[in-house]
Formats: structure tokens, sequence, C-alpha cells
């Protein structure tokens, strides 16, 4: 909402700086978001008078004007033609300054001195018309400041209105908040209406059909106007507003919606079947042609306007075309009403169209304001476009809405506010923004609220219009009183591990985009089934790119390396902690905590032997979270999934449940994205991770020495070292402590297609010294069981 | 006694000569080859130990102290020399094993966290060292937990499918934490402090300052005698304890469907300090949450008796609280990854 300084004071005697002013308004009602003086950047363009329009000598497209300042007559070349000898324009001298920080001088056009510059509306920042030069009034004196010929020396403030508080759009609405912060009186006039032409009976009729969606309507007549421009005050104070000025009769509507908030609605008479209007629920498919010359497509719960024949306007939203007030208008029908403030939602959402009416209808128009404002049109157009007002208004109100008194516990008040507040100030200030505190008592007040507060319908309500009237300000600060502990839970506690374990491990956090595209694993060369296929899809999606709930974490990994390769970024590691969507047997989806980890392109460390990611950076991420998390029995087996490099995967196994996968990336993937070499990539459940977490414990540091013997096995090369590691520690005994694999071997001593690894055997005793001829009797047994696999022992 | 004499001459000589060829090694090499011509297997001094059997008593004592002293006196030689000879090698060999400090280390450094987990983690911290717990909820919620439960009936416009990605008929991604709240209340009774971080999602195309996924911070304290005093003072100490005890904060009446009364909450610019700047719109503050008094229909509809207790809420935008902390220009540079944006986290 946008209001002029000079339309609020007739309102309200504020004397305050306007800035002040609106600053102590936003904490008490309000928000403010900026305060803009007209004609800011505008200095030495003064009015002056076309003397005469010569032809430029060398130049068909300008024209040379002599221009009577009032203290000389000055030669100017002027490129527009929209004016004549008489007319006053606006004439920026040499040295004058224009908004936007242009500044004139005099210079030559084709070769003759232009002695200073006639400015357009835009040129002014006036509005955006820059078909021709501003034609200023008849009056304007010669050689004036133009700031002050156009009320340029006002000041405009705009306020965020919040959509609880349709009083405030309108400048009297935002001047009884002000009266009421700044201590001041109210005063808006009752506007006066000679009624000399015949009963308005006579001139046309009213029925209301749909009384739910229309619960009063009023309808004036107005006869022998002269639908000219209005004046320029008006002009100034819609175009601040953000109006366009379109004709006399329109402005002066639109002029009184801006000064009361009520939105106000001329039909041309002569144009009006019947003449009659009917208010009635709109038939399923019935269309009409609104002003914007937009057909408009209704539905049951629409209300209409028509009249004998046919619809005229969309109730409280937007006028029909064939009704339309027009420069040869003359006599007008003009309707108050109130509308059902969710009917006119309803309808202004389907319909995409938002005015100045139907944010005010559906907000909560004032049911009691509609003759006023009538009443105020009539005012003004029988002092601007002259005529006769038809005597008496057709004002069909189904039932007058009951005010409804509101209690106001004081005590509660006090204890809700947080500071103890006297009743009287609490009915004082109350009483200074329009509410009837009726009666009072030692404990409580009874208040009525006004006709344009709806928002104002229970206690806590009030308790708000004291709180805001005292200033949050003022309000003490406290903290809640009770003894209490807080902290995080186990699983909490357990995330932030995770995260500072993969961050350790040089992988940095991603946040990536939960909402996924249908189309990325057709990119990726996936079959139709698969797990990257997102099942569950948004009704309405803003668009394809982000309409599937992600059902994994490591696409969106994909693409965020792939962005980052393309941006030429040398080295990628990151890994995301996030929710991941899959169907679910209830009404909600399934959600699941996942984390996975990518890296991709070269190895930081440079200089130390660049070399790329592989597989055992993706299990050394894996080794990192078991490692932090303290989980022991975790296992990575071979498997096939097409997502992964056939050869260099392996599922993650956890307590007999796959909860994940980990490996490098299937090189046609990669290649899909533009991701050079191998891509290191996995992705496990988090939830089954934190579930298995080990508390922490002290553990038993050894008394006794240990026996480490080394042996190298051969076999085949699918053999799996994990697995051939079991073997020999199972065989190795109770003894064994630890079996560390410390060699991997290729080449030709183990032999075409075998592989020899090799390990280190720890052998303790927690009780006493071991002997040599028990840790050779253990080996004797490892050295066995290797056999009996068909494996062999390297010597 | 020509015998004894010739053999302790020769001892004496095998000294010296020992001693002169350990004097003059210059390699540790060359001190072990003097060592064995010294006193190894088959040197003179060895081959007269042997002989000593032969001797006479008081020959055999003489020439045996004789040939002790000289072994000993030869291995002092011996290992001095060793020692000297070892530190002059070692400095050699050090001077030819230099390393440029300089040069970039091969320890791997660890990664960059993302702003928006930074944040919320100490929006968290300040919260739980206040005697908060962290309720967290699913991200897909029904209508009457995103909305009904908070005072927004079936025609808000936020509920339609303009603003909310519904999946189905009354299943929408959470516009907002606050069904966590809802879920929270529902399950225990007062007193309850809780703070809710989470995802959240509204229909909004990707620009400089809306993303259709984006982060809350949301906040819940209902028990009995809770005043708006107790929200202004939270809210005021969280405010300090994240952008520092010298920034203000201010408190403007506002409208939430679920809260009445209702405020919005500014903190001093923390570029200009209240001064002004481009980063401020030149206002001096900005504008990081929304709070108030639970409404008394919310209590009502989780079974509270708004007689009894009353509450107050708060709510807050990860992404624009990491903004106006870090001076972030645009939304989109959360959800891009770049490695180069992630560099400058830490924390
Ligand atoms: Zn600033």
């Amino acid at each position: 909402m946008r209001v002029s300084w000079s339309w609020l004071r007739e309102f309200v005697p504020v004397e305050a700086a306007p800035e002040d002013v609106a600053d102590r308004l936003s904490m008490r009602a309000v928000k403010l978001e900026r305060v803009e003086q007209l004609g800011a950047g505008i200095s030495g363009v003064i009015v002056g008078a076309v003397v005469d329009v010569r032809p430029h000598p060398q130049a068909d497209n300008v024209v040379l004007v002599n221009v009577d300042t009032g203290t000389d007559v000055r030669e100017i070349v002027c490129g527009a033609h929209n004016y004549g000898p008489g007319d006053r324009v606006p004439v920026a001298m040499p040295g004058a300054t224009l908004p936007g920080g242009m500044e004139i001088s005099e210079r030559a056009v084709r070769g003759i001195t232009s002695h200073g510059m006639m400015c357009s509306a835009r040129e002014l920042h006036l509005s955006e018309d820059h078909s021709g030069i501003l034609i200023l009034p008849p009056d304007a004196p010669l050689g004036a400041d133009v700031r002050t010929v156009l009320g340029l020396d006002d000041v405009v403030i705009e306020f965020d209105v919040t959509s609880n508080r349709p009083d405030l759009l309108s400048v009297a609405g935002i001047a009884r908040e002000v009266a009421a912060m700044e201590g001041l009186p109210f005063r808006i006039p009752s506007p006066s209406v000679p009624e000399k032409g015949a009963a308005v009976s006579e001139r046309a009729g009213v029925t209301v059909k749909d009384a739910k969606g229309c619960p009063r309507y009023l309808a004036r007549v107005i006869t022998g106007l002269r639908n000219g421009s209005s004046p320029g005050w008006m002009q100034r104070r819609l175009v601040a507003a953000g109006m366009r000025p379109i004709s006399a009769i329109v402005d002066i509507t639109n002029y009184v919606l801006l000064e009361r908030g009520h939105p106000l609605h001329a039909f041309d008479l002569a144009k009006l079947d019947g003449p009659a209007i009917v208010v009635r629920r709109a038939k399923k498919g019935e269309r009409i042609t609104t002003l914007d010359d937009v057909e408009r497509v209704l539905e049951s719960d629409d209300v209409m306007i028509c009249d004998a024949k046919r619809a005229v306007a969309v109730a409280g939203i937007m006028g029909g075309g064939d009704t339309e007030v027009s420069t040869e208008t003359t006599d007008i029908l003009l309707e108050s009403a109130y509308f059902d403030p969710q009917r006119i939602a309803a309808t202004a959402r389907r319909l995409g169209l938002r005015t100045e009416a139907s944010v005010r209808f559906e907000r909560g128009a004032d049911v009691e304001a509609v003759p006023g404002a009538a009443d105020r049109v009539c005012e003004l157009l029988l002092e601007i476009c002259g005529g006769t007002v038809a005597t008496g208004v057709l004002d069909v109100m189904a039932r007058r809405p009951k005010p409804k008194p509101v209690r106001l516990d004081i005590a509660r008040a006090s204890t809700l506010i947080g500071v103890s507040i006297p009743a009287a100030d609490m009915a004082s200030m109350l009483g200074s923004i329009g509410m009837d505190v009726t009666s009072s008592s030692r404990t409580s007040l009874r208040v009525i609220p006004p006709s344009f507060r709806p928002d104002v319908a229970i206690e806590e309500d009030l308790v708000e219009e004291i709180a805001r009237l005292y200033a949050y300000d003022r309000i003490p600060e406290t903290l809640p009183t009770g003894g209490r502990t807080g902290g995080l839970t186990r699983d909490q506690r357990l995330r932030r591990l995770v995260r500072r374990v993969l961050l350790g491990t040089g992988l940095s956090e991603a946040q990536t985009l939960s909402l996924t595209s249908p189309s990325l694993p057709d990119r990726l060369g996936l079959p139709a089934e698969h797990a990257w296929r997102g099942k569950l899809t948004l009704q309405t999606p803003l668009s394809e790119e982000e309409s599937v709930l992600r059902p994994a974490l490591l696409p969106g990994l994909l693409l965020a390396a792939e962005r980052n390769i393309a941006r030429r970024v040398r080295s990628v590691a990151l890994f995301e902690i996030g929710t991941v969507f899959a169907p679910g047997n209830d009404i909600l989806p399934k959600e699941g905590l996942s984390v996975a980890w990518l890296m991709a392109g070269e190895m930081p460390g440079g200089w130390h032997g660049e070399r790329g990611y592989d597989v055992f950076d993706a299990t050394g991420v894996l080794h990192a979270l078991t490692e932090g998390l303290g989980i022991g029995d975790l296992s990575v087996e071979p498997s096939q999934e097409v997502v992964f490099h056939p050869n260099r995967n392996g599922l993650v196994v956890l307590n007999g449940a796959r909860i994940g996968q980990v490996g490098e990336l299937h090189p046609r993937i990669a290649r899909a994205l533009d991701i050079p070499g191998r891509v290191a990539v996995g992705e496990v459940l988090l939830n089954p991770m934190l579930a298995a977490a080990r508390e922490s414990v002290v553990p038993e540091i050894p008394r006794f020495p240990a026996i480490e013997r080394d042996i190298a096995v051969i076999v085949p090369d699918d053999a799996g070292a994990m697995r051939v590691e079991s073997v020999v520690r199972d065989a190795a005994g109770a003894l064994v402590e630890s079996v560390q694999l410390f060699d991997v071997y290729r080449g030709a001593q183990a032999g075409e297609g075998q592989v020899s690894l090799a390990f280190r055997l720890t052998f303790r005793h927690g009780e006493r010294t071991l002997t040599d001829d028990e840790a050779t009797s253990a080996m004797g047994s490892v050295t066995s069981a290797v056999g009996e696999r068909g494996w062999r022992v390297r010597e | 006694m020509s015998d004894i004499a010739g053999l302790i001459q020769t001892v004496e000589r095998e000294q010296v000569a020992a001693l002169e060829r350990i004097a003059l090694s210059t390699k540790v090499a060359e001190l072990e080859e003097a060592e064995i011509a010294a006193i190894g297997r088959k040197a003179p001094m060895s081959a007269l130990k042997r002989e000593l059997g032969g001797l006479s008593e008081e020959d055999r004592r003489t020439l045996g102290r004789l040939l002790n002293d000289a072994r000993l006196t030869i291995e002092a030689a011996l290992d001095g020399r060793r020692g000297q000879l070892q530190a002059r090698e070692e400095e050699a060999a050090l001077q030819h094993d230099s390393a440029d400090i300089t040069l970039p280390p091969r320890l791997r450094a660890p990664g960059h966290p993302h702003p928006i987990s930074i944040v919320i983690d100490r929006i968290v911290d300040v919260f739980v060292g206040m005697g908060y717990r962290v309720a967290e909820g699913p991200e897909v919620e029904t209508d009457f937990y995103s909305f009904e439960a908070l005072n927004m009936p079936a025609d808000h416009p936020a509920r339609s499918g303009f603003d909310t990605m519904y999946l189905s008929e009354g299943v929408a991604l959470r516009p907002h934490t606050s069904p966590v709240q809802v879920r929270a209340m529902m399950e225990q009774s007062p007193p309850i402090y809780v703070v809710v971080p989470g995802r959240c999602y509204r229909r909004d195309s990707f620009d400089a300052s809306h993303s259709p996924v984006f982060h809350q911070v949301e906040g819940l304290a209902v028990d009995r005698g809770i005043s708006f005093a107790d929200l202004k003072g939270t809210l005021a100490e969280f405010a300090r304890a994240l952008f520092g005890p010298e920034e203000r904060v201010r408190f403007r009446p506002s409208y939430f469907p679920f809260t009445e009364p209702s405020a919005e909450i500014d903190v001093s610019c923390p570029t200009c300090h209240g001064a002004g700047c481009a980063s401020c719109g030149w206002s001096g503050w900005l504008e990081i949450m929304g709070a108030g008094m639970v409404h008394p229909n919310e209590l009502r509809a989780v079974g509270y008796d708004p007689q009894d207790v009353s509450g107050f809420a708060f709510g807050m935008g990860v992404e624009r609280v990491a903004m106006v902390a870090y001076g972030i220009k645009d939304i989109r540079q959360f959800f891009e990854n770049d490695m180069r944006f992630l560099a400058g986290f830490a924390g």
C-alpha cells in the first residue's frame, strides 16, 4: 500500500517528519517498505510555454521550439511533436538534473544549439509514458518549479500490509493507526450528496439472488456526467499510489477505493439492460469478457453481477467490457457492495486475476462502509463531472451482521504479554483504534470490534492489539522460568559424528535437491526397472526437472560432480546426508536417512604423485564410517549392479541386511556425465549404521607378548580377500589376535589368474606368554585349511 | 726371557699400529677393516693369546694383562673413532637428503561442511543450551499436521496446489517444519521446549531469493505462564548468540495464522551494524525470523487447554540466516555444491 503524505494528513493532523512517523508505525502496526521523496533527483526543471514551433533546417525528425520561461524566450531542439503554441511544458534548463542522474547542458543538435530540454513524463519518473512531452495544466505559472506544479514535493510511504488487515489497504486506515499512535484525532468527513434527480427506483432495479455470496448490494444512479480526464491533483495521487489515470469517473471510484479501502464499480447505465442489476451464482461454463479483454469461463461458485439479460461483471473482481464506462458515458449505475471473502478469493485464485478490488474483498471489506463509499464517489462526481444524483439508494442487505462482543480478561492479558498494564490504559488503547469498549469491570472488558476489523474475533486478538499499541519495544525481555534439560538424542549425536568423520576423510558436504528429474535415469542409460527411478511424483510440479522425490542420494551427487567438472573444477570430493523416499504402505511414503559419497577427478596432493580416485577410496570412506561408529560386523560382498563397474563394486552388508553399495561408477555412466577417470562412489542407509554403532568401552591392554607369523596364500583372482582372510582366521584358532593383509601380488610367481595375498597373524594368550610351538602348530592348521580349499602357500 | 720381551714388544707394536690405523681411518668401512686387522680372529694379537698356554705362570700373567689392556685400549679407540666417523657420515648423508618444507603437505586435508549444516547446528546449539531438545519428523506430511492443526483452514491460500507441492490428495511435502511441533505436542504434555530443524518445500521457481527446497529451524515453548516477554527474551538472547552481542534486535508486529500476537524479528545488519548499506537496503536492519504466541486454536487442536498453558513459537529460514551471516547474495549457490564455494566454509 502506497500512501501520499499530503493525503494522509487530510485525516490526521500529524506534524512529525514522514520518515519518523513511518518508522514508528512499522514498530506498532504495519511494516514499512520504503519512504520515497517524489521528484527526488529533479532540479532546475521549470514551467515554460510554447511560443512557436518551426522545422529544423537539417533534420526532419526534430523541430525548433521557442519557449517562454517567464524570464526569457529560448530556443530548444525537440524530438516530440505533441504540443502547440500556448501549451505549458516542463523545461529542463541548462544545469538541471533529472531522476537517474542525467544532467542537462546546452548542446548542438544537427548544428543548432538547444538551450535546454523539454521533458516527457518518463524523463521525470512520473510514469512510463514516453510518447510525447508532458503537457502541464494551463494555469501552471511560468518559471515555477515543476516539482511544485506536479505535486512532487510530496512523500510517498509504502507499507507491506499483512493479509489480516484489509482496513490498512486505505489512506484513511493508515491515518487511523497514525492517529492512535501519535495521540492525535482521526477525522474522516462524511460526504454530503445533494440528491436532485428522480427516485433511483424509477431509474434502475437491484435483485440479489445469491445473498450468501453478496450480503449487501447498494446502487446509486448519477446522470448528466461529463467524463473527461480527472484533475491533476487526483491523477498525481493515483499515480503516486501506483494506479494509472483512465477517465474521471473511473479515477474517482479508484480514488475512493484508495481513500477508504472500499472497492466500487461504475456501469454505463445506457449499456445496462433493464436497467437492472441481478446478483446471482454463475452458471457452470458461463462466459464473460472482462475489462482486460480476456474471456473468462465461470463456475457455479462464482458470484456474478448481471443485468436483465447477461453477465456484466465478475463480482468483486473485474467488470465486463460490454458495460464499461467510456468518454461518451453520461449516466452511470454506481455499485457499492460487500461480497463473501472466501467466494471472491476462490474465484480470483481460479481465474488467476488479482485486482485492487479482489484483494480487498477477499481479505474482508467493511459492510458498513458501503453507503459512505458510494456517497463519497457521488460527492466527487458532482465536483468534477457535474451531473445529478438520483434520489435515494437501492440498498439490498439480507441481514445486518450483528457485532460480536469479545471479553477481555485483564489479568490474563497482562500475563500473556508479560507486563502489567492498567485496565484503563487497555480500554483507551482499544478505543483509539475504533474498538467499542462497551462495559468494563474490575477484571474484564467487553469489547466490540469495529466492522472494518474482521480480524478481531477472540481475546488473543485483543491481546495483540494491546501489545502492539503498548509497543513491543517496551515489553521487557524475560526467559521462561521452569528448569529443564535439553540435549541431543543418541541418533542426533551420532549423525553429527558421521558428518565429522566424513569431513575428516577429505570430503566436503553437499546439499542436493530432494526433487529430481524423471528423465535422469534415461540419461544415465538405466533399465526400465531400477532403484534410481523414483516412484513418487508430484501432482503439480513447477518443472519436470524437479518433479520426482529422490529415491537415493547418489544421483544428486553425480549431477553436482558433473556441474563441478563442467566448471573446470579438477577435484570433486563430496558427501551428503539426507532423506530418501520410497512408496510406503501407509498414506505417507517411507522416508529413510541415507549417506552417500563421491570422489572424482584428481586427488588433491599435487606433486606427491597425482593420481585419480578408485574403488579403494570408496571403500576407505566406508571404513572410516565403520571405524568412527565402532561397527564390527560389516562386510562387503561382490555384487552385480548396473550403476557400478561390474568388477569393482560390492554390496554393503550389515548384520545380514543389505544396506548399500560401494565401488566405482560404471564408466558408461561417468561418460554420460562427462566425468573423466574413475569415479569412486558409495551410498548406505544411515539408520542401520547408527543402530549398530557401539558405545565406548575401555579396551584391555595386553600384558603378555605376542608372536607374529606371516603367510602368503596363492588363490584364484576371484576368491575374494575377505573370504581368504576369514578362512585363515578361522583355521588359526582361538589364540589369533589379528589377521592383517599386508601385501597383494600378481605376477609370474603367483601364476596366471592367481593372486598372492600375504597376511600377518598375531598370536597372543591373555594369561601367559605364548610358546613358539603353539604358534607353529596354529600356522600348521592354517596351511592345511588353505590346502583343503585348493589354494597354495607361497614359499 | 728374551722370548717374553719379544712378545711384549710385539704387543706394543701391534697396539701402536692399530691405534695409528684407527686414527687414520676416514670411513666406517675402513675402521671395520682396521678392527679385523687388530683384534680379529686372524690378528697377531689373537695368535699371541692362543700361545699363552705354553708360557710360565708369571709370563702368562704379564702377557695376558698386557694383551687385555691393549685390546681395551684398541676397542676404546675404535668406539671413539666410529662415533666420529658415523656422525660425519650421517652429516654428509643428511646434506644430500634435503626437503623443501614449503612444498604442499602430503596429508589429505579435511573437507568443508555445508553452510546450511553449520548454521543449523549453531542455531540448534543455542537452544539446546537453553534447555530445548531437538525434534524431527517426516518431510512428507498430511494436511492435518501441515495445516489444520496450525489454524490454517481448508481455504487458506497456502493449502492450494499453487504454493504447496502435493503428492496425492491431502499428502504434501511439508511447507514448514511446523508439523513436527504439532507431533511433539501430541506426543507429550507441557512443559515442552523443542527446536525443530529440517528441510521444507514450497512451489517456488528458482531465482536469487527463492528455492523450491529450503531449510527451516522452528521452535516451540509451551508451559504454564509463558508470556510474550519470554518470547522476546529468548529470541533476543538467541539473536545475540548467533550474530554477536554487539548487534541489536527489534520486534515488529506481524501476522501469522498460527500465532497471536505475532511478531517479526529484525537484527541490525551485521555488515554495517545498523548504519545502512546495500546488503540491508539502507535500512540498517535485516529480517531474520517470525514468531508469536501460539494461537489458542492450535493448542486446542492438540488437546491442550489455552486457559491453562500458553506458549510461543518461532521460525526462521536457514538459507536466509546463512545469507545474512555470510553475506551470500544468491540462494541457488547453496544447492549447486560447487567445490570452490564449499571451500569457503569451516566450523
Ligand atoms: Zn547494512
